[in-house]
C-alpha cells in the first residue's frame, strides 16, 4: 500500500503537530525571554501556526484519498530508551486521525481567531494564547499518536491546560477551586490510563498501534491479547476516559469548569477536550471488541450518564451549565455507541456534537438577545417547559427527583466523602504516625489544607489551594 | 439578653436591606447610583462609609492619581489648591509647622506626591537591619532635602569625630542602637564598614550617602523606640460566627453554604432558563425550599448533618420565617445593640442574590416572566440555619469548640509597632529633609506630633484630595472652554435653519449633533429627554407584551400600540404564519439538542451544519448579519405599521386595563411642554425631526444598559415616531394655539426616527405620510444625517483600541456594524463611558464646541421661564438620570470587582436575571470592565444656564435637586443667561468662578481636532457650520 507520495504526506503530518509545538514554543520562550509580545504578535502567532496546521490536514486527507493510503505511519525518532523499554516519537495517520484532526486544527483556529478579540485588553490575553497553543499540542497528540506512550503525553498536557483555563481567574478563590477539583479527577482517571498503556505493553511488547492491531488499518483490526488481558486493559481504558469525558460518576467538575473565558469552555467543554475519552476508545475499538465485559460496562456507563446528565440539566438555570450537562448527556450517548461496537456512527455523532455544541456556547451570552427575538418571531412568549409528560409522574417523586437533579445525584458529596476523605484520612493519619514514629518533614497543615479545597477560603491568597500551601499556617493538630 | 421582637427584626432587616444593591433583571438594565442607600449624605462622607461596609474602594489608587499627574490631567497647581481647600476645612492654619522647619501643607504634599510603601512584618525587619537600602537614600527623593541631609549629617559627624567620641558612641550614631557583636555585623552589611574608628571617621568622605543614610535610620529607629505605643483601635463588629472563624481558623463557612444555596435561590426565582421549573413554587420561597430540603437524598454534606431534623421541625411546626430566624438569632447569641450590622454582614456576604430576591418582593413587575412569591425575610430564614450549620461544623473540626457563641471576637488591626513607625518616620525625614541631627536634637515630642500628622492625613484624606485635583482640572478646563465660547458666540446672529433636529440628552447623541451641525447653519439640534415627554406602555408589532417606554420614575397610563397599516393586514398574516412556524422549529430544536434523544437526533441532523454559522458568525460577522436579515425578510418583510396615538374621549378601556392612545387634550399638554421645555416655541423651521435612540449588539448580556436611560433601558425610537405623529395632528395644533400659545406653521412638518448608537444607523418613521411639498427637504436631512452619522462612527471609532486610526469615515461606519454584530466583540460600543458634563441651556452657547461625546445637551431656554417651571422639571427629571449614569460609571470604575461586575468573560447567564461568575458564584450587579475601562470617575459638571437664584429656588421647590447638589453628588455651575458669568455651588452658596486664562484650542472641524488622537480631549472651537468673530 505504499505510494511515491508517501513520504510527502509523512512531512504534512509532521507539520501538523510541529507549527503549533514551534509556535508554543516561541510564544512562551518570546514571553519568557523579551517580556509580553504585543497582542497582535500573538494573534498572527496563533493564526499562521494553527490555520498551516488545518491546511496541512486538508492536504493530507486529499493525499490519502487521491493515492488510496488507507493509513501511515510517520516515525520521528526515539526519546529515550530503558532498558528493554523505548519511547518511541511516532505518528500514526487513518480514516479514525483525519476527522479529528481536521475538527481539532478547524474548531482551534476558530477559536483563535474569535479569541484574540474576545480577550481583547484582558491582563491574562497571553497566557491564554500560550495555554491555546499547549492544548492544540496536546490535543493533536492525543489525535495522532503512533503509541500509547506518546498519546499518554498529549492527554496530561490537555489535563493541564484545561486545569489551567478553568483556573484562568486566579485572583478569585472559585476559580481557582474549580481547577484543583477537575485536575483531581483527570488525575484519579490518568492512573488507569497508565495502567492500560503498562499493560499493553507488557501483553503486545509493543505501544505502536499499528503493530498492536495489525494487520488491518482501523476500524477493524485485531488485537493480540488474551480475553482476560483485553477485558483489563479494556476496563482501564473505560475508566481512563469518564474522567476527561465527565462522565458518571466523575461529570460534577463539567459544570465547575464553566469559570474560565467563555471560548475556553466552549472549545475544551463543547468540543475537543470533553471527546477526548471517546476517542480514546475509539482509538482502542479493536480492545473492547476482544472484551464484551468492557464493552459492556461502556454501554452501562454511557447510558446512566445520558440518563442522568438529561435529568441534571434540566434543572440547572445558568446557560452555562444547561449545556454543560447538555454535552455530558450527548458524550455519554456517545460512549454507548462505541460499547456497542458501532464505529462510524459515533464518528459523526461527535463531529455533530462539536460543531454543535461549540456554537451554543459561543453564543451563550446571547441569550437574552436570542430569546427576544424568538419571542418576536412566535409573536407571543416563549412556551412553557417541563410541564408536559413530567406531570405524569406523582407529585411527590417528581419533587424528589427534582432535588436530586439539582443536588446533581450527589456525585460530588458521594466522592468526597467516601474517596476523598478517606484517603486524606489515612495520609493524616500516617503522617502523625510518622510524627510519632520521629522525624516529621512536613507540617500537617499542608494535607489539612490541600484536602479542604472547597472551604479553605484564601480569600488573601486565593492559589494556595492550588500550591498546597496553606492559606494561614495552623499547627497540626 | 433580651429577647429580641418581631417588629425590630422587621424594621432592622429593612434597614439593612438598604445596603444591597437596586439593580433588577439584567434585560431592563436601568442605571442608577450605585450608593443610593447614601444618597442623603453628603458625596465624600457616603463614598468613604460605603467603602468601610462593603470593603471597596472610594477614589481611584494614589498610584494613578500620580500617574495622572505625571501625564498632566492633573496640574500641580489645583493639587496645591485642594491641599490649601482640605487644610481650611479641617481649621487648620497656614503655615502652620509640624516639625522644625516643615510646615503641615509641605508635609501632606510630600505624601501626596511621593510613595510610601507599606511595609510590615518580616519585609520590614529585613529593611531595617539589612540590605542595600540601608545606606542609601531613596532615588527619588527630592533634591534640596538630598543635599540638606547629606550636608547637615555631615557637619554633625565631623563635630563629633573632633569632640573626641570614642567608637562605641560614633558608631552608635550609624547603628540603631545596637551593642557589640551585632553593631559590628550591622555596620559592616550596611555600609561595609570594618569596626574601627579610623574607617568610621573616613566614612564623610568616602560615602556621604551611606553617613546620611545610616544615621538616619539609626535615629528613625531609635526615635520611633522611645515614643509610647499607640493604643490598640477598637474591634470591628463582626457578629457573624463566619467571620469569626475564618479569623481565627482561616476556613470560610460561606465557602460551604453558598454553592449550595445558590442554585436553590437561583432555581426558584429563575424566569425561564431552566426547563424545568422548580417543583412547589407555589409554596413561597422559605416554604418551597425548607420542604425540598427534608426530602431523603438532599443535605448529604458533612456539615449539613442535622440540618435535615431542622427543616423537618420547621416545616412539622409550620414555623413562620419571622419564627425560624428569632430562634436562629438566639441560637447565635445575636444581641440588639449588632443586629443590624449582623444582618447587613449576612446579606451582603451574597449581595446580588439578596438584591435579585428584594428586588423581585418589592417590584415585582420587573420580574421579566413571572415575580415568584418571596421575599428577603424568607431568604434570610432559609440562609441562617445554614450559616449556623456551617459555622458549628467548622467551629467544631478545626477549633475544637462546640459552642458558637464561645467563638473568639474578631481582633483590631493591631496599631503601628515602633518598627512599622520608625519605617514611616524614615521615609517622611527623607522626603522632607529632615536629618539625623534634626531628629535627635527635636526630642520624642516633635517626633510623636510629625507621626501623628502623618496619621492624620491618612490614606483615604489623601486620595479624596487627589479626587479633588483632578475634578479640579478637568472643571477648569472645562469651564475656561465654555467661558471663552460664549464671548466668541454672543455677538452671532446665526440665519434661520431650515431643519431642525431633536435628540435625546445622551452624550453619546452630541457627536451626531455636531456634525450635523458643523455642516452648515441650515441645521439646527436640540435635547431632550428621550421619552419625549409621552411616558407609554408600548406594545410593539410581534411583541407579546407592553413595556414602558418612559424614566422609572414616571408612571404611565397610556398605552400605544404598533398595528399593521390596514391595507398590509393580509400580508402581516401571511407572514405571522409563516415567523410563527419558523419560530416553533427554531426553538424545538434549541431546547431539544439539550435532551438526550432530540440531542441525539439534531447533533446528528444539522449537527454538521453548525459549522457554516460557526465560520460565518465567527469570521465574517457583518456578511453574516446581512444574510440573516435577508432572510428575515423573505419570511415577510415587516409590514407598513401605524401607532395607535390617538382615542376619541369615549371609549373606556376596560378596568385595570390603560388606555390605547392618547385624546387630543392630552396629546396637546404633552406636546406642549416639551417644546416648552427645549425652548422650541417659535421660529419652528419648515421641517423636524425628532430621534429616539438605542443600541443592537450581540454577546452582550450587558445590550440594555446601552439603551435610551430616559426609556428604562429601551429602545426610544416609538416615542420619537409617537410625538412626531402627534405634533403634526391639526387638532393637536390647534390646541397648542389656545392652550400654550405655541403656533406652528401650517409649513412645518414633523418626522420621527430611530438612531442605533451601536451600529450609528439611522432609521425614519412614517416618510409616506409626509406631504410632497417636504420632499425636499426630507433628502437634505437624510443626505445630511448621513454624513453626520458617518462621521459620528468615525469620531468613535478613535477610542477603540482595535480600530486603526487611519481609518476612512466610510470605514469606520462598516466598522462600528461589525462590532454590533459580532459575537466575539465585548466592546460593542462603550456606551455612557467618559460622561462628564450636563450643559442645560440654549445650544447657541456649545453650538460649535467639540465637547468630546462627553456631555449631556439639555434644551432650555431661561428666557421663557419666568416661573421657573420648566426649569425646575427639567432639572427633577435630568438630574437623577444624568447623575444615576454618571454615579454607576463613577462606582463601577473606581471598584470594578465591588461595585461593578468585573470582566465579562466569564459571565454566565442565569436565571435570564442576571449573570454569574462562571460557576455558582454571586450574581454580579454593576457595570462589566469593558464597559467602564476607559471611563474618567468624575462627578457631573452640570452647567445651568440660569442665575444663582433661580437655581436656589429650583433646589427649594425640588428636593430630588436638592439632594443632588446639597450631598455634592453632582457639581453645579451657574451660568448667567445675559452675562455667560458662571457661578459655582459650594457648601457656601453660589461663588463666583474666575476662570484660568488659558488658550481654547480651535480646529476647522471635529475631524481636524480629534484626528489620530485616542485619549480624552480638551474642549475645542470648531469653526464649521458658523461663522465666528475675529
Amino acid at each position: 500500500m505504499t505510494s511515491p507520495y508517501l513520504p510527502y504526506l509523512q512531512v504534512l503530518a509532521a507539520l501538523v503537530v510541529a507549527l503549533p509545538t514551534l509556535a508554543c514554543f516561541l510564544h512562551g520562550a518570546g514571553s519568557l525571554l523579551m517580556g509580553r509580545p504585543p497582542e497582535r504578535v500573538t494573534e498572527v502567532l496563533v493564526a499562521t501556526s494553527l490555520v498551516s496546521s488545518f491546511v496541512a490536514t486538508i492536504l493530507i486527507a486529499l493525499g490519502m484519498a487521491l493515492f488510496g493510503v488507507e493509513q501511515f505511519e510517520v516515525t520521528l525518532g526515539t526519546a529515550f530508551r530503558v532498558g528493554d523499554y523505548a519511547f518511541e516519537v511516532g505518528l500514526l495517520v487513518d480514516h479514525l486521525t483525519i476527522p479529528f484532526m481536521a475538527l481539532t486544527t478547524a474548531l482551534l483556529s476558530l477559536i483563535g481567531k474569535f479569541s484574540s478579540s474576545y480577550l481583547h485588553r484582558e491582563p491574562g490575553f497571553n497566557r491564554f494564547f500560550f495555554l491555546l497553543l499547549l492544548f492544540a499540542v496536546g490535543m493533536l497528540l492525543i489525535t495522532m499518536a503512533g503509541t500509547v506512550d506518546l498519546m499518554f503525553v498529549g492527554w496530561e498536557i490537555v489535563g493541564v491546560t484545561s486545569a489551567l483555563l478553568i483556573g484562568f481567574f486566579h485572583e478569585r478563590p472559585n476559580p481557582a477551586r474549580s481547577a484543583l477539583w477537575a485536575f483531581g479527577i483527570y488525575r484519579v482517571c490518568d492512573v488507569a490510563l497508565l495502567a492500560a498503556t503498562i499493560l499493553i505493553h507488557s501483553a503486545t511488547h509493543s505501544a505502536n498501534y499499528s503493530e498492536a492491531f495489525a494487520p488491518s488499518a482501523w476500524p477493524a483490526g485485531t488485537p493480540h491479547l488474551s480475553g482476560a488481558m483485553a477485558t483489563s486493559i479494556g476496563i482501564l481504558l473505560v475508566f481512563a476516559a469518564l474522567g476527561k469525558s465527565a462522565q458518571v460518576p466523575f461529570s460534577g467538575w463539567l459544570p465547575r469548569a464553566m469559570e474560565g473565558p467563555t471560548p475556553s469552555s466552549a472549545i475544551f467543554y463543547g468540543a475537543l477536550s470533553i471527546h477526548a475519552g471517546a476517542y480514546l476508545l475509539l482509538r482502542n475499538g479493536p480492545i473492547l471488541e476482544a472484551s464484551p465485559i468492557a464493552a459492556g460496562i461502556l454501554v452501562a456507563i454511557g447510558v446512566i450518564t445520558a440518563l442522568h446528565a438529561t435529568f441534571v440539566g434540566r434543572v440547572q438555570t445558568d446557560i452555562k451549565s444547561i449545556l454543560a450537562y447538555a454535552s455530558v448527556t450527548q458524550v455519554g450517548l456517545i460512549l454507548a455507541e462505541i460499547g456497542m461496537g458501532l464505529r462510524i456512527l459515533p464518528l459523526v455523532h461527535l463531529t455533530g456534537h462539536a460543531l454543535l455544541r461549540t456554537l451554543q456556547l459561543l453564543r451563550s451570552p446571547s441569550l437574552l438577545h436570542e430569546r427576544h427575538k424568538l419571542q418576536l418571531s412566535l409573536a407571543s412568549e416563549l412556551p412553557e417547559s417541563g410541564t408536559y409528560y413530567e406531570h405524569l409522574l406523582p407529585s411527590r417523586l417528581r419533587r424528589w427527583l427534582y432535588t436530586m437533579a439539582l443536588e446533581r445525584g450527589n456525585h460530588d458529596v458521594i466522592l468526597r466523602g467516601m474517596i476523598l476523605e478517606p484517603i486524606l484520612a489515612t495520609a493524616r493519619l500516617l503522617e502523625r504516625a510518622e510524627a510519632f514514629l520521629g522525624g516529621s518533614v512536613r507540617s500537617g497543615s499542608q494535607i489539612q489544607a490541600s484536602a479542604s479545597c472547597e472551604e479553605s477560603p484564601a480569600s488573601t491568597e486565593p492559589l494556595s489551594d492550588l500550591s498546597l500551601v496553606p492559606a494561614r499556617s495552623r499547627k497540626s493538630r | 439578653m433580651t429577647r429580641i421582637s418581631a417588629e425590630r427584626l422587621h424594621e432592622a432587616l429593612a434597614s439593612a436591606a438598604h445596603l444591597l444593591p437596586a439593580q433588577g433583571p439584567i434585560g431592563v438594565f436601568v442605571h442608577h447610583n450605585t450608593l443610593h442607600a447614601f444618597q442623603h449624605k453628603p458625596f465624600f462622607a457616603a463614598v468613604e462609609e460605603a467603602a468601610n461596609i462593603h470593603g471597596a474602594e472610594p477614589y481611584l489608587s494614589e498610584e494613578r492619581f500620580r500617574a495622572e499627574l505625571a501625564k498632566g490631567r492633573i496640574l500641580l497647581q489645583d493639587l496645591s489648591a485642594e491641599v490649601e481647600c482640605e487644610l481650611t476645612l479641617r481649621g487648620h492654619e497656614r503655615g502652620c509647622e509640624v516639625f522644625p522647619g516643615l510646615t503641615r501643607s509641605k508635609l501632606w504634599h510630600l505624601l501626596l506626591l511621593h510613595e510610601i510603601e507599606p511595609l510590615g512584618g518580616p519585609s520590614l525587619a529585613w529593611r531595617l537591619t539589612q540590605g542595600r537600602r540601608l545606606g542609601r537614600l531613596r532615588s527619588r527623593m527630592p533634591q534640596d532635602a538630598r543635599l540638606r541631609v547629606l550636608a547637615d549629617t555631615r557637619a554633625w559627624f565631623q563635630r563629633r569625630v573632633e569632640a573626641g567620641d570614642d567608637l562605641e558612641t560614633l558608631a552608635g550614631l550609624v547603628t540603631p542602637g545596637l551593642k557589640g557583636k551585632s553593631a559590628e555585623s550591622y555596620l559592616l552589611e550596611a555600609l561595609d564598614l570594618p569596626w574601627r574608628r579610623s574607617a568610621l571617621e573616613a566614612l564623610p568622605w568616602r560615602d556621604p550617602e551611606a553617613l546620611g543614610a545610616a544615621c538616619l535610620q539609626a535615629a528613625c529607629v531609635v526615635a520611633a523606640r522611645s515614643l509610647p505605643p499607640i493604643p490598640s483601635s477598637e474591634a470591628p463588629t463582626r457578629p457573624r460566627p463566619r467571620d469569626r472563624i475564618l479569623a481565627s481558623a482561616g476556613f470560610d463557612a460561606d465557602a460551604l453554604v453558598h454553592p449550595f444555596l445558590i442554585p436553590w435561590v437561583s432555581a426558584y426565582v429563575d424566569q425561564g432558563g431552566a426547563y424545568w421549573p422548580i417543583e412547589g413554587r407555589a409554596e413561597g420561597l422559605f416554604t418551597c425550599l425548607a420542604k425540598s430540603w427534608t426530602l431523603a437524598g438532599s443535605l448529604l454534606q458533612g456539615w449539613q448533618r442535622g440540618l435535615q431534623r431542622r427543616m423537618e421541625t420547621i416545616i412539622r411546626l409550620r414555623q413562620t420565617p419571622t419564627e425560624v430566624v428569632l430562634s436562629e438569632l438566639e441560637l447565635l447569641g445575636i444581641s440588639e445593640e449588632v443586629l443590624e450590622e449582623f444582618l447587613a454582614q449576612t446579606l451582603l456576604a451574597l449581595p446580588g442574590w439578596a438584591g435579585i430576591v428584594q428586588v423581585l418582593e418589592q417590584r415585582p413587575e420587573s420580574a421579566p416572566n413571572q415575580a415568584p412569591d418571596l421575599s428577603l425575610l424568607e431568604f434570610l430564614a432559609l440562609r441562617l440555619p445554614l450559616d449556623r450549620f456551617a459555622a458549628t461544623f467548622l467551629a467544631r473540626r478545626n477549633l475544637g469548640l462546640t459552642n458558637l457563641r464561645a467563638l473568639p471576637p474578631v481582633p483590631a488591626q493591631a496599631p503601628a509597632n515602633s518598627s512599622e513607625r520608625a519605617w514611616v518616620l524614615r521615609e517622611v525625614a527623607e522626603l522632607a529633609g529632615i536629618s539625623a541631627p534634626a531628629l535627635r536634637k527635636t526630642g520624642q515630642d516633635a517626633v510623636a506630633t510629625l507621626l501623628d500628622e502623618v496619621v492624620a492625613f491618612d490614606e483615604v484624606s489623601r486620595r479624596r484630595v487627589w479626587h479633588l485635583a483632578y475634578e479640579r482640572t478637568h472643571r477648569d478646563e472645562v469651564l475656561a472652554a465654555t467661558r471663552t465660547h460664549w464671548l466668541a458666540v454672543q455677538a452671532l446672529n446665526p440665519p434661520a435653519p431650515r431643519i431642525q433636529a431633536v435628540f435625546c440628552i445622551d452624550e453619546r447623541e452630541e457627536s451626531i449633533r455636531r456634525h450635523l451641525e458643523e455642516q452648515g447653519p441650515q441645521f439646527e439640534t436640540f435635547g431632550a429627554a428621550g421619552f419625549y415627554n409621552l411616558a407609554i406602555h408600548y406594545k410593539a408589532l410581534d411583541e407579546p407584551r407592553t413595556a414602558p417606554l418612559c424614566p422609572v420614575a414616571a408612571n404611565p397610563v397610556h398605552q400605544i400600540h404598533e398595528e399593521p397599516a390596514l391595507s398590509q393586514e393580509v400580508g402581516h398574516k401571511r407572514r405571522r404564519v409563516r415567523r410563527k412556524a419558523l419560530g416553533r422549529v427554531v426553538h424545538t430544536l434549541r431546547v431539544s439538542s439539550e435532551h438526550v434523544v432530540g440531542g441525539l437526533l439534531s447533533t446528528l441532523g444539522y449537527g454538521l451544519l453548525s459549522a457554516f454559522p460557526l465560520v460565518s458568525e465567527t469570521l465574517f460577522p457583518r456578511w453574516n448579519a446581512t444574510i440573516l436579515g435577508e432572510w428575515e425578510g423573505a419570511i415577510g418583510s415587516k409590514p407598513t405599521t401605524e401607532l395607535t396615538a390617538f382615542r376619541s374621549g369615549e371609549a373606556e378601556p376596560p378596568s385595570g386595563e390603560f388606555p390605547i392612545g392618547f385624546t387630543v387634550g392630552e396629546a396637546v399638554a404633552r406636546v406642549g411642554s416639551l417644546l416648552e421645555d427645549m425652548g422650541l416655541t417659535q421660529a419652528f423651521a419648515d421641517l423636524v425631526a425628532i430621534f429616539g435612540h438605542g443600541s443592537q449588539s450581540l454577546n452582550n448580556p450587558h445590550e440594555s444598559a446601552h439603551d435610551c436611560g430616559a426609556c428604562s433601558g429601551r429602545h426610544g425610537g416609538p416615542n420619537a415616531r409617537l410625538f412626531a405623529t402627534l405634533a403634526n395632528n391639526p387638532e393637536v395644533r390647534s390646541g397648542l394655539i389656545s392652550e400654550h400659545g405655541i403656533e406652528i406653521p401650517a409649513t412645518t412638518w414633523f418626522v420621527g426616527g430611530f438612531h442605533d448608537t451601536c451600529t450609528s444607523g439611522v432609521t425614519y418613521f412614517d416618510v409616506h405620510e409626509s406631504p410632497s411639498s417636504h420632499g425636499e427637504l426630507l433628502a437634505e436631512l437624510r443626505d445630511g444625517i448621513e454624513i453626520a452619522r458617518t462621521l459620528s462612527a468615525h469620531e468613535r471609532c478613535r477610542r477603540f483600541e482595535s480600530a486603526s486610526l487611519g481609518l476612512t469615515p466610510a470605514e469606520a461606519l462598516r466598522h462600528v456594524e461589525g462590532r454590533a454584530t459580532h459575537l466575539a466583540q465585548p466592546r460593542p460600543e462603550y456606551g455612557h463611558a467618559t460622561n462628564a458634563l450636563c450643559l442645560v441651556g440654549r445650544r447657541r452657547w456649545s453650538r460649535g464646541l467639540f465637547l468630546d461625546r462627553r456631555a449631556f445637551l439639555v434644551s432650555y431656554d431661561p428666557t421663557r421661564d419666568e416661573s421657573l417651571d420648566i426649569l425646575t422639571r427639567l432639572l427633577t427629571s435630568v438630574g437623577p438620570v444624568g447623575a444615576g449614569i454618571n454615579l454607576e460609571y463613577y462606582f463601577s470604575f473606581v471598584d470594578n470587582e465591588r461595585y461593578g461586575s468585573g470582566t465579562k468573560l466569564p459571565h454566565n447567564i442565569t436565571g435570564l436575571l442576571g449573570v454569574m461568575n462562571g460557576h455558582r458564584s454571586d450574581l454580579r450587579t454593576g457595570l462589566p470592565w469593558q464597559m467602564v475601562e476607559i471611563h474618567e470617575p468624575v462627578r457631573l459638571l452640570t452647567i445651568v444656564e440660569a442665575t444663582p437664584a433661580s437655581l436656589e429656588e429650583v433646589a427649594a421647590r425640588s428636593p430630588e435637586v436638592a439632594e443632588l447638589v446639597g450631598g455634592a453628588w453632582i457639581n453645579l455651575i451657574s451660568m448667567h443667561p445675559e452675562t455667560g458669568e458662571l457661578q459655582r455651588y459650594t457648601t457656601a452658596g453660589f461663588e463666583p468662578y474666575v476662570v484660568r486664562p488659558s488658550q481654547l484650542p480651535s480646529a476647522p472641524t471635529s475631524v481636524d481636532y480629534y484626528k489620530g488622537e485616542r485619549g480624552h480631549l480638551p474642549p475645542a472651537q470648531i469653526s464649521a457650520g458658523q461663522e465666528f468673530a475675529a
